[in-house]
């Protein structure tokens, strides 16, 4: 045990932890800040967070049939609001625009009534409006859920799902896109930085020791081979435990978007324009891709060990890396994290993957740990 | 010396490793190149006969040419139709909207052909109508305020992109003078050939010299320290120089890295993509322009100058990297060091736009880093918005960073003569 600490603090230097650091911070302005400074990304965007926490707060994160009736109540109510701040604006009384109705009419050939409505939407930007809009916008999705879903699916067994999401009332739930988008962004960007940073963090660990001559003299001390798992163990956990750290750093800067309302929503809301072949909440969904980095973090933890076991320098070591890396980045942007469940691909995509990546994990150790036992060290 | 350069050459040349990624490079860029594009080859085709029949050159003669060889297919389309589906169409565009072009039976091999052909002429004829008018609309000064605006741009930085769009309305009008913008090309809108070849090819290619560069120059620089042989090489003879001959080997293996990817790239490109009658087109031609505004090049260039210049500057690049990477292979001796150490500063290089305040000209002089010329290798040579409105970045990035390079490269040197090692 005492060995296993010394371990972790050979790993997790002084200087290691500054250059991931470093590499964090480089990272976060150059694919995450943005995702964090422009949420939820200008109108109408604003409105309608701002409109769907509110329902939530009303009535739970789903919007049935009898709350659908009151809210366009209240939209029928702002739109009475709307038409009395026109009745108040004296260039739109002298046009004759008096009800929304016909402000939302001006046609394209009426080039002056047309600076009219841009001034008051673009340049004063009233609020009536624009709310206005993103209402119409919900409810318009709601009142077509059915076609909305069905539209989702590619095949038949897609479109199934789709309408499946219909009938259950998982197309209920309150989730708009772009809380969704921008989790799904947020959270691809943070495991490539998570594993970018396991490969940087453990690539040179075993490669120190062999660069020093160092397992002639560990091997044929009384704790022997063995030192090998220790320090494999101690690697992973090392790994882990900057994932969790990191996690943390990430998960508070998250908390600053203001998410949580959702949390409770169905992930295959109709406002969204994802379809999910499980039906989970948004909070759950965000677990599983906690789950999911955990165990990308140790896979890839298990590889930078083997090849920085194996890898004769550390030329060798990241040339290797570098496919490796590339790939394992591809598939995370497109199938391992990103919008994890979609019914764009198989439902037993998601469970396949991560046994296959469990089950690489175990195998490399088992088999570097019986051939370390036996190995002529100065070999390999 | 010359035998240790070739020693040290063979030995990173030679490696299994840096002979893999080659390959492995290759293989992903040939495979980048030939999913996706199947169809598009096909209609490039079409717009490589046009230029054979009629050259690239756009002026009446031309056009008359070509509009009359137009009507006459047209004609010869309402004779077909006519006869095998019993009506005319007003346009080819129509023909094929209805779909009947391609139903079985209805039409043979070669009149389907000639319907390729036509659809071609009638694309061009329709894009070349527009050049006069777009061009005539062309206001340098209202696109600087646009940068400006959407930059927030403010005091002497505003101003001097101001200047430098004045200087570009200067060389639109010299542009339209010399009839650069007539001439045929691939149409942007629809091919983004100029993006799929500076863009997408080159900076993968760009991001793979760089990945090799750096990863050799590293290991050869820093071999001997890894290896524990340190003491031992540098009591020989030839002693310290042998950093300086291992330098020599790592420069021009970076050199070849470089050819063998880059020229490797660019021969399956135009093996896949027929640009045989385009070499001699000027680069700032109305037609490839893939948004509202046109591709305007700083200079008078032809497609293959252009090429031959974005060729030059990603050696340029290349050798930067090199310099900075056997730079700090002095300072670490570790090339995993120098990986990282690398990346930091690419990384860094990228950002330093984004701290500097917004009415300085110091944010343009953040701009001048090797990194942001990479990652911008589809505007080299051109305007491309208020961070790419001065005609010498290009020339005084890499000289600044050559010169800078050098003089580090030369303290570095002389300091491990005397160092501890």
């Amino acid at each position: 045990m005492r060995i296993f600490f010394y371990e972790l603090r050979k790993i997790l230097t002084v200087g290691m932890i500054a250059l991931l650091a470093v590499a964090s911070v480089i990272f976060y302005f150059l694919f995450l800040s943005f995702e964090f400074d422009h949420f939820p990304n200008g109108r109408p965007e604003r409105d309608i967070f701002k409109i769907t926490v509110e329902e939530i707060a009303k009535h739970g994160p789903t919007m049935d049939d009898q709350q659908l009736a009151k809210f366009r109540e209240r939209y029928d109510k702002q739109v009475e609001e709307a038409n009395r701040f026109l009745q108040t604006r004296p260039e739109f009384v002298s046009a004759g625009i008096t009800t929304y109705q016909a402000f939302q009419e001006i046609g394209l050939e009426r080039k002056d009534m047309q600076k009219l409505r841009n001034q008051v939407i673009f340049d004063e930007e009233v609020d009536i409006f624009w709310e206005l809009q993103a209402r119409e916008f919900i409810i318009d999705r709601y009142l077509n859920k059915e076609s909305w879903l069905e539209g989702r699916g590619e095949n038949e067994e897609q479109r199934a799902r789709g309408h499946e999401i219909y009938l259950s009332g998982e197309a209920d739930s309150i989730l708009p896109w772009f809380v969704w988008r921008n989790y799904n962004q947020l959270i691809v960007f943070e495991s490539i930085l998570i594993t970018l940073s396991v490969l940087l963090m453990l690539t040179p660990y075993y490669l120190k020791e062999r660069r020093n001559r160092m397992f002639d003299l560990q091997y044929s001390t009384r704790t022997g081979r063995t030192l090998f798992r220790t320090k494999w163990l101690a690697g992973s956990t090392a790994a882990l435990l900057f994932t969790t750290l990191h996690l943390g750093c990430f998960f508070a800067l998250y908390s600053m978007n203001e998410t949580a309302p959702f949390w409770q929503a169905g992930i295959s809301s109709v406002l969204n324009d994802y379809a999910s072949w499980f039906d989970l909440t948004f909070g759950a969904y965000i677990g599983i891709t906690i789950v999911a980095i955990f165990v990308l973090a140790l896979f890839t933890s298990v590889i930078a060990l083997f090849v920085s076991r194996l890898a004769p320098s550390y030329f060798a070591a990241i040339g290797i890396q570098v496919p490796f890396a590339f790939v394992l980045w591809v598939l995370i942007l497109e199938y391992l994290v990103h919008e994890i469940g979609t019914i764009r691909y198989s439902s037993y995509l998601p469970t396949i993957a991560y046994a296959l990546l469990v089950a690489l994990t175990i195998v490399i150790t088992v088999l570097r740990w019986r051939r370390e036992r036996v190995t002529d060290i100065h070999a390999a | 010396m010359k035998r240790i350069v070739a020693h040290e050459l063979r030995k990173v040349m030679m490696s299994p490793l840096v002979l893999a990624l080659l390959v492995l490079f290759l293989l992903y860029n040939a495979a980048m190149l030939l999913t996706g594009y199947g169809s598009m080859r096909e209609d490039m085709a079409e717009s490589n006969r046009l230029v054979s029949q009629y050259g690239h050159q756009i002026d009446e003669e031309m056009l008359t040419r070509l509009r009359n060889d137009y009507q006459d297919g047209l004609q010869w389309m309402n004779r077909l139709t006519k006869r095998t589906e019993g009506r005319t169409f007003e346009n080819i565009s129509s023909l094929y909207e209805s779909g009947t072009h391609h139903v079985e039976g209805l039409y043979d091999e070669s009149e389907r052909e000639r319907f390729s052909n036509l659809l071609a002429m009638e694309t061009y004829l329709r894009f070349i109508s527009n050049i006069d008018s777009t061009y005539e609309q062309l206001d340098a000064m209202n696109r600087a305020e646009n940068e400006i605006r959407k930059y927030r741009l403010s005091g002497e930085l505003a101003e001097t992109v101001r200047g430098n769009y004045r200087e570009l309305a200067v060389r639109i009008d010299q542009l339209i003078t010399n009839g650069e913008h007539k001439h045929l090309f691939f149409i942007g809108h629809i091919f983004k050939t100029h993006s799929l070849l500076f863009k997408t090819v080159f900076r993968t290619v760009l991001f793979e010299v760089t990945i090799l560069t750096v990863l050799l120059t590293g290991h050869l620089l820093s071999y001997e320290f890894e290896r524990r042989t340190q003491s031992l090489m540098y009591s020989t003879k030839r002693g310290r120089s042998l950093m300086f001959d291992k330098t020599v080997a790592a420069l021009l293996a970076s050199l070849v890295v470089t050819t063998v990817l880059l020229f490797g790239t660019l021969a399956i490109y135009f093996t896949l993509f027929d640009y045989t009658g385009f070499w001699s087109v000027p680069i700032s031609n109305a037609l490839q322009a893939e948004y509202s505004w046109p591709f305007i090049s700083f200079w008078e260039m032809t497609f293959g100058q252009y090429l031959l210049a974005s060729v030059a500057l990603v050696y340029a690049l290349a050798l930067c990297f090199f310099g900075i990477a056997s730079v700090l292979s002095f300072l670490f001796r570790n090339s995993y060091a120098v990986f990282c150490g690398f990346s930091v500063l690419f990384g860094i290089c990228l950002l330093l736009t984004g701290i500097m305040p917004h009415d300085s000209n110091w944010l343009l002089v953040a701009g001048f880093t090797p990194s942001l010329l990479m990652m911008n290798s589809d505007l080299w040579w051109m305007e491309g918005g208020a961070f790419k409105s001065y005609r010498y970045i290009e020339v005084i990035t890499i000289t600044a960073w050559a010169v800078l390079l050098l003089a580090s490269y030369a303290l570095v040197q002389r300091r491990f003569r005397k160092q501890d090692i």
